[in-house]
């Protein structure tokens, strides 16, 4: 039945939403002036030591999820793009997983160094 | 006290050559210059907060096998000890940005250790630099600009007893 289920105003509900900025990369050294969104929940936050041809290096990732809503106004997420947390931290796009009917953007993401 | 090697002399030596590079970078976002020591390690490696800001530069024992042969004039040998130098920097995945800073360190190290001797290991009689990729693409994924070389220090020894 059309309408039985919107899930375009699920992410409302949410605890622990963070505002964050979502900065689109336009070059190599470039981004667009950012998307505030006000709807962002951070999921587990995984830091790793990766070894890689012999040398140990730090990586931290996670996973973000992002109310499509508040990307409307652009380009859909790409990877490589930039997400800016609340706190300044940076974190690179890895991958873009389009959920739950389209509504919601799901993110993992690198910080960046 | 610290036991003496040859090849922790060479190590020490070769990052003291590196350090009075003075090779500072100037971050983009306009934070402070970094001038990173060389530091020895027994590898390469960038741990969180305590490898912060980078970049850094490690000198350590390289992957490869150190050698040992015969020298012609009886009880001497020529021993061959690899010696890795790293940089770690943030790559951020800007596949233009500083790509001059890095192949500009890589020459300025390379030239410090071209076909000279290491002045405070009397051992040492030739070094050769090896050609390493410039930068190794596996990092760029984790967000790091890696790029190293591989330096061959060989040194003329006593056989032994």
């Amino acid at each position: 039945v059309a309408g039985l289920i919107d899930p375009s105003e699920d992410f409302a509900v949410v605890d622990d939403r963070e505002t964050i900025t979502y900065y689109r990369r336009t070059g190599n050294s470039s981004f667009d002036e950012g998307s505030v969104c006000d709807n962002a929940l951070r999921r587990d936050v995984r830091r790793e030591e990766v070894q890689l041809n012999g040398a140990s290096l730090v990586r931290i990732k996670t996973r973000w999820h992002i109310w499509a809503a508040d990307l409307a106004q652009g380009p859909p997420p790409k990877v490589n793009d930039v997400i800016q947390d609340a706190a300044g931290v940076r974190w690179s796009v890895l991958e873009v997983d389009e959920g739950t009917l389209q509504s919601r953007y799901r993110i993992q993401a690198v910080q960046e160094r | 006290m610290a036991l003496s090697s040859v090849y922790e002399s060479i190590l020490s030596a070769a990052a003291g050559v590196v350090t009075d590079l003075v090779l500072t970078f100037n971050p983009p976002n306009g934070s402070n210059p970094v001038t990173p020591q060389a530091v020895v390690l027994k590898a390469p490696k960038v741990q969180e907060s305590l490898d912060t800001p980078l970049p850094v530069i490690a000198v350590s024992p390289a992957v490869e096998q150190q050698r040992t042969e015969p020298a012609a004039t009886e009880g001497l040998v020529f021993v061959t000890y690899p010696v890795e130098i790293a940089i770690h920097a943030a790559g951020n995945r800007d596949f233009a940005a500083d790509l001059d800073v890095w192949l500009n360190w890589r020459e300025q190290i390379r030239r410090q250790f071209q076909g000279t001797s290491l002045a405070e290991v009397p051992q040492v009689i030739d070094v050769n630099t090896d050609a390493d990729p410039a930068f190794d693409r596996g990092a760029i994924p984790d967000n790091y600009d890696r790029s190293k070389l591989t330096i061959r220090f060989k040194t003329i020894e006593p056989r032994g007893l």
